[in-house]
């Protein structure tokens, strides 16, 4: 199994990386949009990570990206993000993400909600 | 007694206090499981407590304190970065850029557990939200000030719990 984790923030992704690999799951760390769209394609993640705030390609453009493209519209896409604005959250869920996971829950929760999207049990 | 607190961590332990107490450390494991402590602990205590909840981090981390380490140094030499681009938003009054900067920096410190440094920073990103800046200087000046204490505080912690 293997995340594509995508933030600008390096410490957020390293510590997700590291809570991913004691699961189990590989972590690829991406840190923009366009890296992001580049190693989707060249490597075929099982899930995606999204932050929305990011430079070269904001979560919401990387999701229109990823959702019209056959080759990768199928990727599970959880948005994990600190935005606290509902219509973000709204958003993200329009724009075909497969769920939404706040940046201040703990990692258990984003891994519950990655169980469900690879049918892990 | 170092040792003790961290082979109680991933034995479940939920908060340590060494005897003798001391009156700034007796409330803060009580405070840092969300009960209350009363009032009375917030006027004894003045330590990193105060700006880092620490349990929360050390679950983040898995109890991992090379981890902790590594990251503390990846967040100072990403710091100065994201807090010259607040200052810059600021100075232009520009508050797209404000919304953005502040919300990048509210994830950093946000990493840590650092809630009153989150907090400020929340000011802030609001403020741009609204596109309100008549309070932003100050707003500013109140998150570069819980920054400054909590640089030292992430470093103490962090050099601390690697020692043994």
């Amino acid at each position: 199994m293997k995340a594509l984790i995508a933030d600008d923030d390096r410490v957020h992704v390293r510590m997700v990386s590291n809570f991913l690999r004691q699961k189990g799951i590989e972590a690829i760390p991406v840190y923009d949009g366009v890296q992001t769209l580049m190693f989707t394609r060249r490597t075929s993640p099982d899930l995606i990570i999204l932050d929305i705030q990011m430079p070269a390609g904001n979560g919401f453009q990387v999701l229109n990206n990823l959702k019209a493209s056959s080759l990768t519209a199928h990727i599970p896409v959880v948005v994990l993000s600190g935005s606290v604005d509902a219509e973000d959250q709204q958003r993200v869920i329009q724009c075909g993400a497969d769920a939404f996971v706040s940046k201040s829950a703990d990692h258990e929760e984003l891994y519950k909600v990655i169980c469900r999207l690879l049918g892990i049990s | 007694m170092k040792d003790d607190r961290k082979r109680c961590v991933p034995a479940g332990m939920d908060g340590y206090v060494s005897r003798p107490v001391q009156p700034e450390d007796r409330f803060a494991p009580i405070e840092q499981l969300g009960l209350a402590a009363g009032d009375a602990a917030k006027t004894l205590k003045d330590g990193a407590e105060d700006l880092i909840d620490t349990a929360s981090l050390l679950a983040r981390v898995e109890g991992d304190m090379k981890l902790l380490k590594e990251l503390v140094e990846l967040f100072q030499r990403d710091l100065p970065k994201l807090f010259s681009e607040l200052q810059d938003a600021v100075t232009r009054r520009d508050a797209k850029a404000l919304e953005s900067a502040a919300h990048a920096l509210k994830g950093s410190v946000g990493n840590f557990a650092a809630r009153p440094a989150v907090e400020a920073a929340l000011r802030l990103e609001q403020m741009g939200r609204r596109g309100d800046l008549t309070e932003a200087e100050s707003a500013f000046q109140a998150l570069a000030q819980e920054i400054e204490r909590l640089k030292p505080a992430l470093v103490d912690l962090s050099k601390e719990e690697v020692r043994k």
